[in-house]
């Protein structure tokens, strides 16, 4: 049986890097008891995936990873038993058969992002109209969006304009997803109140042209100009593959 | 929600913020307010170090296992994590409950090597708890120490407020009864609790002792302050392993442990009486784990922790007797659960050749000899019951096996040594490739060339050895030696299929002070953290020359701790310790090592009358 898991990555564990998670999650499935499906060789160990890692830092609600077992099983005790291992800040949100044999990796189209901020200087105010006029000028009315994305080997000029499905100014954070997912906003500095702005986006995240929320931000508001005045914060909200209309839906319900 | 003592943007600037966030599964979490006693136990090292450590595991399986107390872990922080909490004030924190340490009742610090000295000073300095016991206030945390370098706790001995000696299972109950009722009953002053604790066997409480010195230096007296003080502190040792707390769910940490695997200890202390090895003598006697308790933890472990490799751990375990049952068993469990065994360094025979083809790819790995020594003589020295024909035989059939890669640990600058004896090593690397050639002389079918490995450390003497009074080289000494190996590899035959490894002869001197060293050299060890040395275990981080300028400016010779060799009259910094083996033994054994090289034979073959007999338990009782 093929599995999909959906889970988040909140607190603590957001620090967590994606080759530390992953050995979590072996150590979890184990501890688990289910019958899993193991790699040949040597030194075997269960067959296990992940869409798209997650930066350091960043938190989310909408990571996938895929797993198999021996012999079928429903999936509510599937996830009664993963949920059982789980510390805080990781939670099984859904558990879905895979009938599609192609790895959520290789499906991964798009996937969406909230990103806020975190004030450095007293000189940056967060006016949404401001943001807002950024946006439609560099994005919605523009033609191209070039930036030089540099590589280990080379510098190449991308257009990123094809790569955002969609983007926006929120008016704030929504209050519910900032108390689950970011409940040390305050202490962190982060600004999440009635009247701070985020911005929402849906963007390519395709293995060949995965579009990064800090690049599109870097490019928008120019990375030099602004690295004094605010950082941000990023919540990754979900992931998505083309169902057979060639729409985007989500991994967990394409599965 | 789970707060983190640091804030976003450290975390996101620090080097694996994982090592600081706690929140690991298996760590336990309480109530503070429903607890009477909050205890911090240190690991003076990095994270991925500190959580590799078996003691600590059981120490804290332990103490959670009471309701009235809730153990957490501190490391030391990394130096760029040091840094930012030194510029921002920012407190050392425990991990599980993220409080500040200086909150806690208790700090312990586990002392597993000398090199972390300064990391303990750092710890203090960063919980913002003075260094001095004596400066302390009732609202600081009590300081304590324990591990194998508190058989000499001298040197550091200032710095904490009591040690405890030998086997924490025994006497860390009776301790924190002690300080829970005199809490309640609002008798409790630092005072009052250091004075009284003194009298729980095993506890030193250093500021109830002073010293007397010699003109030459040496120790005139050391001697209780107060009556009722013991004079000597009597080595704590577990009559009962298998019936005491061992972790059966292990902290698995985010980051990647050093150790990272189930560690099953399968026997505390060794039969062998290696005349160099501290742990040989001071875990003494051998007390073996019963096989349906090992086989029971094992299991246990596997499924609480998910881990995919288990391992063994204790002094010798090819001297366990019951290994051949406890491989069967775990060869079978394991290769069901897809799990990984590493074995620890087996002596090379044909049973652990046989266990190892199971368990391991032969191609891949490699065959350990801890040979110690290269010439027989030399191995008689110290004790190493161990001859040219085991070697050889063991290397035989592992070649023949298909192993081809051996590697070799030696240590040099052990009594008596010569340079015959020194250039041993090589000639013995050079018999062992030379065999493998014999033995395989078809290019085609052999597969390639051997790899023989040697790697030599220095010889530190270390207390309640045989050793304990022998002299040490100079760092240029050392060097010399280490190239005589190298000169003399180089012209062997077959050199082509040898390299060499040698240590750093400077942290070894340093070693050596602080092995043998007694209260005076607490000044020197202030200076160098004050001046920036901190985490001298690693080689990037060691700055010799801020110890030299501390020595100096404190005016203390090192040569005296490394260079004399010590009059078996000498008072000893550490002679107010009972550790179960006899002066009378240690001093017969150091005969019988420098004059005739003398084989004394193991616990199994015959008592030796070190004097561990006392404790009524292991093998002194067959068991």
């Amino acid at each position: 049986m093929d599995i999909r898991v959906k889970f988040t990555k909140f607190g603590p564990v957001k620090y967590v890097g994606h080759l530390d998670l992953m050995r979590y999650f072996q150590k979890a499935l184990r501890r688990s008891g289910l019958p899993l499906t193991f790699t040949k060789g040597f030194s075997p160990h269960p067959v296990l995936s992940f869409a798209s890692p997650l930066g350091v830092g960043i938190t989310s609600e909408g990571e996938y990873m895929d797993f198999s077992i021996e012999f079928a099983l429903p999936v509510d005790e599937i996830q009664q038993k993963l949920s059982s291992q789980m510390a805080y800040g990781v939670e099984i949100r859904s558990v879905t058969e895979r009938h599609d044999s192609r790895k959520a990796m290789a499906e991964l189209m798009g996937a969406s992002y909230l990103v806020y901020f975190k004030k450095i200087s007293d000189d940056f105010t967060f006016d949404t109209s401001a943001i807002k006029s950024v946006i439609d000028s560099k994005v919605k009315k523009a033609s191209s969006l070039v930036v030089t994305k540099k590589t280990k080997k080379s510098e190449r000029e991308v257009d990123l304009l094809p790569l955002i499905y969609d983007i926006d100014v929120y008016d704030r954070f929504p209050a519910e997803k900032r108390d689950h997912y970011i409940p040390d906003w305050k202490d962190n500095g982060f600004l999440l109140s009635e009247n701070d702005p985020a911005i929402y986006m849906k963007v390519c995240a395709k293995s060949s042209d995965n579009l990064k929320p800090e690049l599109l931000m870097n490019s928008l508001f120019n990375e030099n100009d602004t690295e004094d005045l605010f950082t941000i914060g990023i919540h990754r909200l979900d992931m998505f593959t083309t169902n057979e209309a060639g729409k985007l839906v989500p991994l967990g319900e394409k599965a | 929600m789970r707060k983190t003592a640091l804030t976003d943007d450290i975390l996101m600037q620090i080097e694996e913020p994982g090592r600081y966030i706690g929140n690991e599964i298996n760590s336990t979490m309480k109530d503070k307010s429903q607890v009477s006693l909050r205890f911090a136990f240190c690991f003076p090292d990095v994270y991925e170090i500190g959580m590799s450590h078996l003691g600590i595991q059981i120490l804290y399986e332990m103490f959670n296992r009471r309701r009235d107390v809730w153990c957490e872990r501190v490391y030391s922080p990394w130096p760029d994590l040091a840094a930012i909490m030194k510029e921002r004030d920012i407190p050392l924190f425990a991990l599980e409950s993220q409080d500040p340490i200086r909150d806690f009742d208790f700090l312990g610090i586990t002392l597993q090597y000398e090199m972390c000295y300064t990391n303990i000073l750092q710890a203090l300095d960063l919980s913002k708890i003075p260094l001095h016991s004596t400066e302390r206030s009732n609202d600081d945390p009590i300081v304590i120490g324990g591990g194998p370098c508190a058989f000499n706790p001298e040197p550091i001995a200032v710095f904490f407020d009591m040690f405890y000696i030998g086997e924490g299972e025994n006497q860390y109950n009776r301790l924190f009864d002690l300080y829970i009722s005199m809490k309640k009953s609002g008798s409790y002053s630092r005072k009052a609790f250091l004075r009284k604790a003194a009298e729980i066997p095993g506890i030193y409480v250093p500021s109830l002792y002073d010293v007397t010195y010699n003109a030459d230096g040496t120790i005139q007296k050391f001697y209780p302050l107060e009556e009722g003080v013991p004079e000597t502190v009597e080595r704590q040792v577990d009559t009962d392993l298998n019936g005491s707390p061992y972790p059966a769910k292990p902290v698995i940490p985010y980051v990647r442990a050093t150790q990272d695997r189930v560690v099953l200890e399968v026997m505390r202390g060794c039969i062998r009486g290696c005349r160099f090895c501290q742990a040989g003598m001071i875990y003494r006697p051998c007390r073996q784990k019963s096989l349906d308790i090992l086989k029971k933890y094992a299991v246990e472990m596997l499924e609480n922790t998910g881990f995919d490799e288990i391992s063994l751990s204790s002094l010798s375990t090819s001297d366990f007797e019951q290994l051949p049952e406890l491989m069967d068993f775990l060869i079978d469990e394991c290769s069901r659960r897809k799990i990984n065994i590493t074995l620890p360094s087996l002596r090379i025979d044909s049973f652990s050749l046989d266990v190892m083809s199971k368990v391991q790819d032969i191609k891949r790995s490699s065959l350990t000899f801890a040979a110690e020594a290269g010439s027989q003589r030399m191995r008689d020295v110290i004790n190493k019951g161990l001859t040219v024909e085991n070697i050889m035989n063991g290397a035989r059939e592992a070649f023949l096996g298909g192993w081809k890669k051996v590697k070799f640990y030696f240590m040099l600058g052990l009594p008596t040594e010569t340079d015959d004896d020194v250039k041993a090593i090589p000639d013995l690397a050079e018999q062992i490739a030379h065999l493998y050639y014999d033995l395989l002389p078809d290019k085609k079918t052999r597969g390639g060339r051997c790899q023989i490995n040697i790697s030599t450390s220095f010889f530190v003497p270390k207390p309640f050895t045989p050793f304990q009074w022998a002299t040490m080289c100079t760092p240029e000494e050392y060097l010399r030696k280490a190239s005589v190996v190298n000169h003399r590899m180089k012209e062997e035959p077959n050199h082509k299929s040898l390299s060499y490894q040698w240590h750093d002869a400077k942290t070894t001197v340093l070693e050596g002070i602080f092995a043998r060293g007694d209260r005076k050299i607490a000044e020197v060890i202030e200076y160098a953290y004050r001046h920036g040395c901190c985490f001298d275990a690693w080689n990037e981080y060691f700055h010799p020359e801020i110890w030299d300028e501390a020595f100096l400016s404190c005016g203390i010779d090192p040569d005296f701790y490394t260079l004399r060799e010590r009059d078996t009259s000498e008072v000893l910094p550490w002679d107010f310790i009972d550790a179960g083996v006899s002066r009378k033994f240690l001093e017969n054994e150091w005969d019988r090592a420098t004059g005739g090289q003398q084989i004394t034979p193991n616990c199994r073959e015959k008592c030796s009358g070190c004097g561990c007999r006392q404790y009524r338990s292991g093998v002194c009782y067959g068991y």
